[in-house]
């Protein structure tokens, strides 16, 4: 389990390696229905206050996700584009399925460090 | 003009009155025009155009004139009135050196009378001489004890500023900047009350997409975000996407379970 110093400074350096603002994350962080205010969020990557647990997953996931998109901001298109299927379509209705399909669901194994997101 | 015993702010326009016949009325005009436009037309774009041509038409004999901001991110607009302006002004920032920068850092207005002959920009003097820049005075814009940038006139004929001219250069720059410095506030609301709006309608979704989830049994609302996170991450796509398809899904089932 990571301690929760680590947690912050590493949710820090995710901040500046995806060139966000603290405002700019604040917003995608409020988009993902983070209750904290900018202020909070500043004082909690300065490790200076703390943000319970939810927060800091709903923080968690609006990092990863604005790295996810500088991620694919640089990836260079090969000369022949892929065709275009409904692949990706068909595995979110899938996901849909299950998640609706089987009562409460429990959080796939991926959520754990290290988890196969394919298993 | 350069009368060393007619200080700038003496009210008697004996020196200034040969090259405009009324430089007071066009100023007046030009710092009213400034003050209509933060209720009318209020872009940070049409802001520096305005403010760029109404310093050439307020100094007497100025060919071009230039005006650069920088925002709070370190972001830099700028306009200029014609080609040598703007390629004199852009000069300063590939050299780092020029009347421009040392007004905006210094705070200081700075006046060139000759390019060939000041050595305080060496390598920008050289450069701008051969774009025909002889004259310059350059002001900065300060807007609440800050330097938002500088605004510069030039003109093709040496020693063309005197006192006359420092001073309605200040005067504008003084307007200019609180044209500037509101514009670039109204333009960052703009855009801050945009990405909330965004913001709100993606947590709309994702508070509803926790609401079936919890609705199926997620034992608390952490439990459910969990579960949207472990679903984007299997889908590789963000929340937002996830929440929607979701309450796509229930919407489609809903509409199904009721036709049968």
């Amino acid at each position: 389990m990571m301690t929760s110093s680590e947690r912050y400074r590493r949710m820090d350096a995710a901040r500046v390696h995806a060139q966000l603002s603290v405002q700019d994350l604040w917003l995608r962080y409020l988009a993902l229905g983070g209750t904290g205010d900018a202020f909070d969020l500043d004082g909690y990557l300065q490790g200076l206050v703390p943000l319970d647990t939810f927060q800091q997953d709903v923080l968690a996931q609006a990092l990863n996700e604005a790295s996810r998109d500088v991620y694919q901001s640089h990836l260079v298109p090969l000369s022949t584009p892929p065709a275009v299927d409904g692949r990706d379509d068909d595995r979110l209705r899938r996901l849909m399925d299950q998640l609706l399909g089987h009562g409460a669901p429990a959080p796939g194994p991926d959520l754990r460090p290290g988890g196969d997101p394919e298993a | 003009m350069t009368d060393p015993t007619t200080p700038a702010e003496n009210p008697a326009p004996a020196a200034s009155g040969e090259l405009t016949s009324t430089p007071s009325a066009e100023l007046a005009w030009a710092l009213s025009r400034m003050a209509g436009l933060v209720l009318s037309r209020e872009t940070v774009d049409t802001a520096l155009e305005l403010v760029t041509a109404l310093a050439a038409t307020a100094t007497a004999g100025t060919l071009g004139s230039a005006v650069t901001i920088v925002d709070e991110h370190g972001k830099r607009s700028r306009a200029a009135s014609n080609q040598a302006a703007e390629q004199a002004d852009a000069l300063q920032y590939e050299l780092d050196e020029g009347p421009c920068l040392t007004a905006w850092r210094t705070r200081e207005l700075v006046r060139i009378d000759d390019t060939t002959t000041d050595a305080r920009w060496p390598r920008w003097n050289e450069a701008a001489s051969r774009l025909g820049v002889r004259s310059v005075l350059s002001a900065p814009l300060l807007a609440a004890d800050e330097s938002i940038g500088a605004m510069k006139v030039y003109c093709e004929r040496p020693v063309n500023y005197g006192p006359h001219d420092e001073h309605v250069m200040r005067l504008l720059a003084a307007q200019a900047a609180i044209l500037l410095a509101n514009s670039q506030s109204l333009q960052e609301a703009r855009r801050l009350s945009r990405q909330l709006t965004d913001a709100l309608t993606s947590r709309d979704a994702v508070a509803q997409a926790i609401g079936v989830l919890l609705a199926k049994g997620a034992a608390d609302r952490q439990d459910a975000f969990a579960t949207l996170a472990a679903t984007a991450r299997r889908s590789d796509r963000p929340i937002e996407d996830v929440a929607r398809a979701l309450l796509a899904a229930v919407t489609a089932r809903t509409s199904d379970s009721a036709a049968t």
